[in-house]
């Protein structure tokens, strides 16, 4: 059997390993207990049942992460561009990324929810944060660790300060930036959801789907549930694989992260 | 090779300076040394004898602390764009292909227009070989290619001078002998000046026709060596009694230079 | 003070999980009694911390109902996070409060539950307003942001009955954003969010769900193999609780009230005053005698208008047959009567 072969059929047996145990547990539990956990089948069943409402749960909670993953691209990128000036400017700004990364999102919703209203505003705004820290800190980093042979190349070119910092520490800093990025993409559905979990809203529809898992949680519809759980896992690898897919773009033909056998 | 008379204004020259750094010990002291228009200078000497710091007074990355250099008639500060430094890396932006690598310094500096640096780039990666690899990225290519688009590079600015910090050290022998050949090629065509420094005495007696010896703690220049073996250089050079007998004698002058260390530069 | 309908809220699902690896370990049994007595030990899993809506099973408590009964009862507070519809439904505590609708909707789902009898005649819930605010019934709500607990059957009944939309903010249990802004409207339990809220210098009004025609019981409910395998001692509770509380609302409160305090530390004896008054006045536990109604009695026609109920509003696919969660006869025989009535 080639290896490729090999590779496409182990996680699909592994898949029908896990499913066989599911539903293994499931009858083990016996019938008193199964409400505990619904078999692959009823969260099928819910899943397709549910389509509607789950798709628009998805719809909303996707925009809520895609608006609040973008913000906190694009403001880490100018904070991490101030930052790399100067350990000065680092040292004074550091201490408050942290204070902010330290505290829980949990407990600031109900702040924000006060500011800025509940509904998409807030659920935007608990996304930026969660996905905020992780790529400021990767990008400053990767500012700051351009090869110091090309810094000396540069200044022996007489390269102007902006040309140093376009031309080389930006692009020597994208490896960084993406796997800063990369973080940032699991976590900002998980912000989605948290966010709609504490400060969403129903209005015209625009509940997400940490909104809907409160609402199948408080009429004990656990097969929905976990198809609830499913879509989120499915958003999950969306966002992931579109930051992936920008990253190989952006990096494979050039960067040794994407080196192949062959090159 | 010295077609320009003596008379005529050197190209670089060193009226005894000084190079020290804050109130650190001197690094270099009482270097007087001159280079006309197309000469090609090594220096060699033990490590620490500031042989390195010469190239970056040269190129004006590095302030004198006493004395005088003047480059063609300027401070070294304000020769800068007839100088073109080749490091011990190769130096190349991962992210550029070869030929936008090569284009660097006309784009930095705005050398040129597109076309015109596309020819240019075009002309500079021929001189090394490398047309082929033209849309590589770096990754793609070995040490010795890397190095050759980093002499490519430094070309295409079309220097006067050509500051070379042991650019083929990591090399193995081999390659090493045939990017020596390259380089001379490459001065046969464009006559610029070079300083070139490195540990190889083989080396630096097949490309110079000085070399310098110094000596460290402080770094002076202990004695130099005229090299008057006719260029075109080729693998046949190598094989000359003359050349075989000038690399023994450097080697001896060299090793009598590592005795006068002191004592503790051993500790 | 805040209830969602049977406790259930936002992490349900890891409490679930959680519940679920301890029920099938074995690990959340709890110790066989540690009890001086050698009556046999039976938990009551309240919906939030003591207070005065509590105070019948206190005061059964405190004056040795329960213990006459045969049991050794130990209530265990609720709070913001608190299952008992798990808790019940892995066994581990015999008796917890809930409502009817939300039992009815657990028990679809496939958990064994069975209600044994009434806790409140009427549902405290309500909409607390602020006083000033125009809006003064649920039908002038269309398109109004209102904190409730997502989910729960009676939004969808008030939807429904008036054909209006509200517009749900998931319930924080807190009271910050009410206090904040003078045109919010957040759920409440009638007997005891007005207190804090007229405390910290606000004057609130209510505007009760039950008044719309949904009125659900709040209920004691254990699970169907408890019933089925201790009858008398659910018969034991439900009678002591009874007496507990026609005790507690007719006679001298003292004595359960002593108990809340000791067993709620941030509970103040005003507080108690104030929800004990509101169960009396709202009728909330005792219903009204001259309708029939009695502390602790469900009856038939109710509980099938409330089943019946689920299927108009489309929260069940079709009417649950009533054997499939309420057992009448855990209640007095004087009550059988009654809940054919």
């Amino acid at each position: 059997m080639s290896k490729s072969k090999l590779d496409t059929i182990l996680p699909v047996l592994s898949s029908l390993g896990v499913i066989g145990v599911w539903y293994a547990a499931q009858h083990a539990m016996g019938p008193d207990r199964q409400f505990l956990l619904p078999a692959p089948h009823q969260v099928f069943q819910a899943l397709v049942a549910k389509a509607p409402e789950l798709g628009q749960a998805a719809r909303n909670t996707a925009l809520g992460a895609f608006l609040g993953f973008v913000i906190a691209v694009v403001l880490s990128f100018v904070l991490a561009l101030i930052l790399s000036l100067s350990p000065r400017i680092r040292r004074s700004f550091y201490p408050h990324l942290m204070a902010l990364q330290m505290t829980p999102i949990v407990v600031l919703a109900p702040i924000l929810i006060l500011w800025a209203g509940p509904g998409l505003p807030s659920v935007v705004i608990i996304t930026f944060l969660i996905c905020f820290f992780p790529m400021v800190v990767n990008t400053t980093q990767g500012l700051i660790s351009t090869d110091t042979n090309l810094v000396d190349f540069f200044r022996m070119c007489n390269a102007t300060k902006r040309q140093e910092i376009l031309m080389l520490r930006v692009p020597a800093a994208l490896p960084y930036f993406f796997t800063g990025m990369r973080i940032a993409a699991t976590l900002a559905p998980i912000g989605a959801i948290v966010g709609d979990f504490t400060a969403g809203n129903s209005a015209g529809g625009q509940g997400g789907l940490g909104y809907l898992t409160i609402v199948f949680s408080s009429q004990f519809q656990m097969s929905a549930l976990f198809a609830a759980a499913l879509v989120s896992c499915v958003l999950g690898f969306i966002f992931s694989g579109a930051v992936i897919g920008l990253s190989w773009l952006a990096l494979h033909k050039w960067h040794e992260s994407y080196r192949t056998s062959e090159s | 090779m010295n077609l320009v008379s003596a008379s005529a204004p050197p190209i670089v020259e060193f009226k005894d300076v000084v190079k020290r750094y804050g109130r650190g010990p001197n690094i270099l002291e009482n270097i007087n040394l001159r280079a006309d228009q197309g000469d090609f200078v090594s220096l060699i000497g033990p490590s620490g004898c500031g042989k390195s710091t010469i190239l970056k007074l040269i190129s004006g990355l590095s302030p004198i602390s006493d004395g005088s250099i003047v480059i063609d008639g300027m401070k070294p500060v304000d020769a800068r764009e007839e100088v073109f430094f080749v490091f011990q890396e190769p130096t190349l932006m991962p992210w550029l292909t070869i030929k936008e690598n090569v284009a660097i310094p006309m784009k930095l500096s705005g050398q040129h227009n597109g076309q015109k640096r596309d020819q240019i780039v075009a002309e500079s990666l021929a001189l090394v070989g490398l047309t082929e690899r033209a849309d590589y990225y770096p990754r793609q290519l070995s040490g010795g290619q890397k190095m050759r688009v980093s002499i490519a590079r430094a070309v295409s600015t079309s220097p006067k001078i050509l500051l070379m910090d042991e650019p083929f050290g990591a090399l193995d022998e081999m390659t090493r002998d045939h990017l020596n050949e390259e380089l001379l090629a490459i001065r046969q065509k464009q006559q610029w000046t070079a300083f070139f420094v490195t540990h190889s005495v083989a080396e630096s007696v097949f490309l110079s026709n000085r070399i310098i010896v110094l000596s460290a703690n402080p770094g002076r220049i202990h004695s130099e060596i005229r090299v008057d073996l006719p260029y075109p250089r080729t693998e046949e050079t190598r094989l000359s009694p003359a050349y075989q007998k000038l690399v023994g004698e450097v080697s001896a002058l060299l090793r009598s230079v590592e005795r006068l260390k002191p004592a503790a530069a051993h500790v | 003070m805040q209830k969602s309908i049977l406790k259930s809220h936002q992490t349900l699902f890891f409490a679930l999980s959680i519940t679920a690896l301890f029920s099938l370990t074995g690990c959340g049994k709890k110790p066989a009694a540690e009890a001086s007595k050698d009556l046999p030990k039976v938990e009551l899993q309240t919906d939030w911390f003591a207070q005065g809506e509590h105070g019948g099973y206190y005061q059964a408590l405190a004056k040795g109902f329960y213990r006459d009964q045969g049991l050794d009862l130990e209530i265990r507070q609720g709070g913001p996070s608190n299952y008992p519809v798990q808790l019940v439904a892995t066994g581990q505590v015999a008796f917890a409060m809930g409502t009817s609708d939300g039992v009815m909707l657990a028990v679809k789902e496939g958990l064994p539950l069975v209600i044994i009898c009434a806790y409140m005649q009427h549902d405290p819930i309500a909409l607390m307003l602020h006083e000033e605010n125009p809006i003064n019934s649920i039908q002038e709500l269309n398109g109004k942001s209102v904190m409730v607990g997502p989910g729960a059957p009676w939004i969808g009944y008030v939807q429904k009955r008036y054909g209006i939309t509200l517009n749900i903010i998931p319930l924080n249990y807190g009271l910050a954003q009410f206090m904040a802004d003078k045109n919010f409207i957040q759920q409440c339990f009638v007997s005891s969010e007005p207190y804090f809220v007229r405390e910290a210098g606000g004057k609130p009004k209510t505007l009760l769900i039950s008044d719309t025609g949904y009125d659900p019981y709040r209920v004691i409910f254990t699970s169907q193999q408890f019933a089925r395998e201790h009858p008398e001692k659910v018969r034991a509770f439900v009678a002591a609780s009874i007496k507990g509380y026609e005790d507690y609302l007719g006679g001298d409160p003292a004595p359960a009230n002593k108990l809340i305090l000791e067993r709620n530390s941030k509970m103040v004896a005003p507080q108690i005053a104030f929800s004990r008054q509101a169960v009396i006045e709202r009728k909330l536990v005792a219903g009204d005698p001259a309708k029939g109604d009695r502390i602790g009695l469900i009856t038939r026609k109710r509980m099938q208008q409330q089943a019946d109920d689920m299927v108009t509003l489309g929260m069940l696919p079709s009417a649950l047959p009533l054997e499939k969660f309420v057992r009448f006869d855990f209640l007095p025989a004087e009550y059988q009567a009654l809940v054919e009535q």
